[in-house]
């Protein structure tokens, strides 16, 4: 994970009034200029929230996805300056989503262990209080990079 | 309550892992043991031990798309849900699964049988895996050698003629089935070494250990005037497996990535199987398939051998009900109608069908010594025994192993040796009365009477059995 989470890719106050939108504005973070990867990373979000919400319930969502043809794994943290409806389990609005895509190819598989980590750290009351209390973005990467050593 | 689990999502890579920590977490909580298997997007991990699953009061699937490995869980009290629920409230789950489980009933009893438990547990997971791969491809050979054997069976029964110069079909359509039927017997073996090979590497494999089958299987070819039968194609079916999953490991360029599986593996696979057995191994495995023959047919030759060979054919059919002992025997059977020995599936045919029609007919006289719930299964267990189905009674055995297996077992092995003992063959890879309603045995009513014989001491011994520990 150390690898996986980024400075650069944590992102607070994102201002959206969509789960669509929500996801349009991470696709566009997460592909770095790249509009090809942004139109696939779309679609990917997309077609995993149409199978059933991302939403697992505290105001949380973690928009995933396996997809062809990506060089690396894509890890990000975002929160939102409004909570979103997201269609969540508890039907409560998400202010973070935790996002992981991941190539499909398994040549690149080495990485997996480590999501399936944070998977299970975020059924994790505590974890997920802790991440809550994290106030801004240089915070919140330096608690990831604690807990998920 | 120790409670099993699995769990599976569609993309493997986030919820299959948050339903596991959460049935573990909140099993625990409620003071349960959990032992909780993730078929994820990197594989299986913590995959449940036959012990665990054999120990287990419940198994809960919580999966959105099919699981693999189902088939463990016959027998089991098995409660299915989405992963959704299990994320919403996952008590709920818990008090669902004691008011909502089912008892998990064969479903597609050919596929891939993997035993509720087996004696050989725990032994490491290596030995049952290879032992998995060969029935893989074993399974798939089956159909082939149920075709092959009974339209050759059909055509010497009903127009087969024997003559000075061997077994002759005197009549054109009859000889063309005969014909037929030994097409499906030529291609069993690539069947076999092929898919032995798909379910070790995959897709790559299956060329060149089909082609490599056809070698070895070819005496001409390799020069050693007949071929190394099945032992040359296991072998096959291993070497490539093997082979293809570690080229499979290779760093190679991108730009000689997508010829690997079309071009570079069968080619090399195909030229190192015929170097392999043409200068190597061709010669010792045809003679060790010579050697196995002739003992096996010396074996069932002499009365106080086959005896004894009926004996443990028979014990081991019985022991597991469909599980890797029962395989063992069943497949030594399959091997022996390919070599042209159909003594050795006789007995196993006999055997087969003791399980389940015992524990049917036991639980529709002996009432009171069942529970409502096998009561209600008793037909349908007879039904299976007919069939040849011997997991049927794999309910039985799981809710009272105890009285079960040993009169299974001893019922199994006096059919077995009653088969033994009258040469009743069998041309087709399958137990049960059905085998020989279909003409597949060489006599109809000595086949029935050992079925009977072994059927009725089974089912005399386990009311004896459960009455005695009443």
């Amino acid at each position: 994970m150390n690898t996986m989470v980024r400075p650069d890719m944590i992102f607070d106050g994102i201002e959206v009034r969509s789960k669509e939108e929500a996801l349009k504005v991470i696709s566009h973070l997460c592909a770095k200029k790249n509009v090809a990867r942004e139109v696939l990373l779309f679609q990917a979000f997309q077609e995993r929230e149409n199978m059933y919400s991302t939403g697992f319930g505290d105001g949380i969502a973690i928009p995933h996805a396996r997809v062809r043809g990506l060089t690396e794994p894509v890890f990000a943290l975002v929160r939102f300056a409004v909570p979103v409806e997201w269609e969540a389990v508890d039907g409560q609005p998400v202010d973070l989503a935790v996002v992981a895509v991941t190539p499909a190819e398994p040549e690149q598989d080495s990485h997996l262990p480590m999501l399936a980590m944070l998977a299970r750290k975020l059924m994790n009351e505590k974890f997920v209080e802790g991440l809550r209390l994290c106030r801004n973005r240089s915070q919140l990467y330096y608690y990831m990079m604690r807990e998920m050593r | 309550m120790k409670i099993a689990g699995v769990t599976k999502c569609p993309t493997g890579i986030a919820h299959t892992y948050m339903a596991a920590e959460r049935l573990e977490v909140t099993g625990k909580k409620l003071g349960h043991e959990m032992y909780v298997e993730t078929q994820g997007s990197q594989g299986t991990e913590n995959m449940l031990t036959d012990r665990e699953i054999e120990e287990a009061d419940y198994v809960i699937i919580a999966a959105d798309i099919a699981v693999d490995g189902t088939e463990r869980f016959v027998g089991k009290k098995v409660f299915r849900t989405p992963i959704k629920p299990v994320l919403r409230d996952t008590e709920k789950i818990f008090r669902d699964m004691e008011e909502k489980a089912e008892v998990m009933a064969p479903a597609f009893p050919e596929e891939g049988r993997t035993p509720v438990f087996s004696f050989s547990a725990e032994k490491g997971r290596e030995q049952s895996e290879m032992l998995r791969q060969l029935m893989n491809g074993a399974s798939y050979m089956i159909p082939f050698v149920v075709v092959g054997g009974l339209f050759i069976a059909l055509a010497q029964s009903f127009a087969g003629e024997s003559s000075s110069s061997g077994l002759f079909i005197n009549s054109v359509f009859w000889d063309k089935v005969h014909k037929i039927g030994y097409l499906a017997f030529e291609l069993m073996y690539p069947i076999l070494s092929g898919f032995l090979a798909f379910s070790i590497a995959g897709r790559a494999a299956l060329a060149p250990a089909m082609i490599g089958a056809m070698i070895v299987t070819n005496g001409e070819l390799l020069g050693t005037g007949e071929g190394t039968g099945f032992l040359g194609c296991i072998v096959v079916g291993y070497v490539v497996g093997y082979l293809v999953r570690w080229m499979n490991t290779w760093k190679t360029p991108k730009a000689l990535k997508p010829m690997m599986p079309i071009f570079i593996i069968p080619l090399s696979g195909v030229s190192l199987v015929s170097v392999l057995f043409i200068f190597v191994l061709g010669q010792p495995i045809a003679s060790l398939m010579r050697s196995l023959n002739s003992l096996l047919v010396y074996l069932a030759d002499s009365s106080s051998t086959a005896l004894l060979l009926g004996l443990v054919l028979g014990a081991m059919i019985g022991v597991d009900m469909g599980g890797p002992i029962n395989k063992m025997a069943f497949f030594f059977g399959v091997a022996s109608i390919a070599e042209g020995n159909l003594r050795i599936m006789g007995i196993a045919s006999s055997s087969i069908a003791v399980a389940p029609l015992s524990m049917g007919v036991a639980a529709m006289i002996g009432v009171s010594r069942f529970s409502g719930e096998e009561r209600g299964m008793g037909i349908y267990t007879v039904l299976m025994g007919i069939l040849g189905i011997s997991e049927g009674a794999i309910p039985f055995a799981t809710s009272d192993p105890k009285h079960v297996i040993p009169s299974v077992v001893t019922g199994s092995a006096v059919a077995g040796a009653a088969a033994a003992l009258t040469g009743v063959t069998s041309a087709a890879p399958h137990g049960g009365p059905i085998v020989g309603f279909l003409g597949a045995t060489n006599h109809l009513m000595l086949y029935l009477l050992c079925i009977f014989a072994g059927t009725a001491v089974s089912t005399a011994m386990v009311l004896f059995l459960k009455k005695k520990s009443r």
